[in-house]
């Protein structure tokens, strides 16, 4: 079972920084393990001081570093931080060939068509995965 | 004391910009629907003629995260500006600037404390889509100052359906107390059912059309009793995992009280329809 804290701050943290997104896409076992050793227990507004907050296990820094976006949802990461920071990843990958993409649902909407077809093959058997706790 | 002059319920479509700034030969059949819901609200503005804009709308992480999650939180800025990086590069929104009105905003926190709400409030902050496309289809030109009032219906536990129907009632007598303007409008952004992220998510229809159809009726009849009791997190989790903001439309619908409903549509789109409602408070007989 992930961490949901620590995974849920990893992909708001990224998502909303470009330069940290394009590290996460470029290489992201240094990436994940740089978050966590060094930058998940800085606090969010105040980067001189740390929290308790744990580190946590490889099973999920792996996840992370292999775009594993089946098992962090199933595991109960947040749908909504989850797909918009996996939505650049996934474009990325897509477009230098490292992720192809399975058959499209039929009739899809235009708007990020190719990508979320490759999300949603992933997290589709998972259903809706409760991230309550 | 200020006077609630018209009250909006939108949608915030995140891709309203990049869909409706094409050239007229390139819009879509959504775009044509967005634009003339567009229209009918900057009638309405233009008709009752506000002097601030309170909107009330879900941070989607980018106000709010789990290490300090607030539920209800009203902005007290002077001027906002709109839109983040990541909104940017999924969306396409252009970066805008609005005005604020700090006085109202102090007034509004002040006024919750008599009715029930401990606001948290923001001196420093931007606004996300929520805000930003209500905004670009209410009033494009930017010209009337807002004051945001941002809700968690994101992050679980998220408050349940009462105290949204209880915030109405709240953010009416509050506003209704304040002397800092004289005409007000709310604009209410919400959606009905909606997934994003999960396995329904862009779908071209509907993620639950029975759900679509009984909440519009419950919210232009005002049935409290069946909002609130389908308001909770797994009845809500049913319709798709980001239908919790429906739960702003039950703000919107206990605030009303004897405004009179202009125009109620679920309006057509690829995916769930998208609530829009129009109330007024001078309608000529």
């Amino acid at each position: 079972m992930i961490d949901h804290y620590a995974v849920n701050k990893f992909l708001y943290d990224t998502d909303r920084n470009e330069h940290l997104v394009r590290r996460y896409i470029d290489d992201p076992d240094a990436y994940v393990d740089w978050y966590f050793d060094e930058r998940l227990s800085r606090l969010l507004d105040n980067e001189s001081e740390q929290s308790a907050v744990e580190s946590p296990d490889e099973a999920t820094r792996t996840a992370l570093k292999t775009y594993d976006c089946a098992m962090l949802y199933r595991d109960g990461a947040h749908p909504f931080i989850l797909w918009t920071l996996m939505l650049p990843i996934i474009e990325a990958k897509l477009a230098s060939g490292e992720f192809v993409v399975g058959e499209q649902p039929e009739n899809a909407r235009a708007e990020n068509r190719k990508p979320m077809a490759y999300y949603r093959e992933r997290i589709l058997p998972h259903g809706r995965p409760d991230f309550r706790y | 004391m200020a006077k609630i002059v018209s009250m909006i319920g939108t949608t915030h479509h995140p891709w309203y910009h990049a869909k409706t700034s094409k050239p007229e030969s390139e819009l879509t059949e959504d775009a044509r629907n967005l634009l003339g819901w567009s229209a009918r609200v900057q009638e309405s503005f233009r008709s009752t003629n506000p002097d601030v804009v309170v909107i009330v709308a879900s941070d989607h992480f980018h106000q709010f995260f789990y290490n300090n999650m607030p539920q209800f939180l009203i902005g007290r800025m002077k001027s906002y500006q709109g839109t983040f990086y990541n909104e940017e590069r999924e969306f396409g929104l252009p970066r805008v600037e609005l005005g604020g009105d700090r006085r109202l905003a102090t007034d509004l926190v002040e006024a919750g404390y008599e009715n029930g709400f401990d606001f948290a409030f923001s001196d420093e902050m931007r606004l996300d889509h929520a805000c930003v496309v209500p905004s670009l289809i209410s009033q494009p030109s930017f010209e009337i100052p807002v004051v945001p009032l941002l809700t968690n219906c994101g992050a679980p536990p998220i408050p349940p359906g009462q105290r949204f129907v209880d915030l109405g009632k709240a953010l009416r007598n509050a506003i209704e107390s304040s002397n800092a303007v004289d005409r007000v409008a709310v604009v209410v952004s919400g959606n009905l059912s909606l997934e994003v992220g999960g396995p329904e998510q862009m779908m071209p229809y509907s993620v639950d059309p029975e759900f679509d159809a009984l909440a519009m009726d419950w919210l232009t009849d005002r049935d409290y009793e069946s909002l609130t009791a389908e308001s909770t997190y797994e009845r809500l989790m049913l319709h798709g995992n980001t239908s919790f903001q429906f739960l702003n439309m039950l703000t919107m619908a206990s605030m009303q009280e004897d405004m009179t409903l202009i125009h109620a549509e679920a309006m057509k789109r690829r995916g769930s329809p998208a609530p829009c409602f129009i109330y007024e408070s001078e309608v000529q007989e």
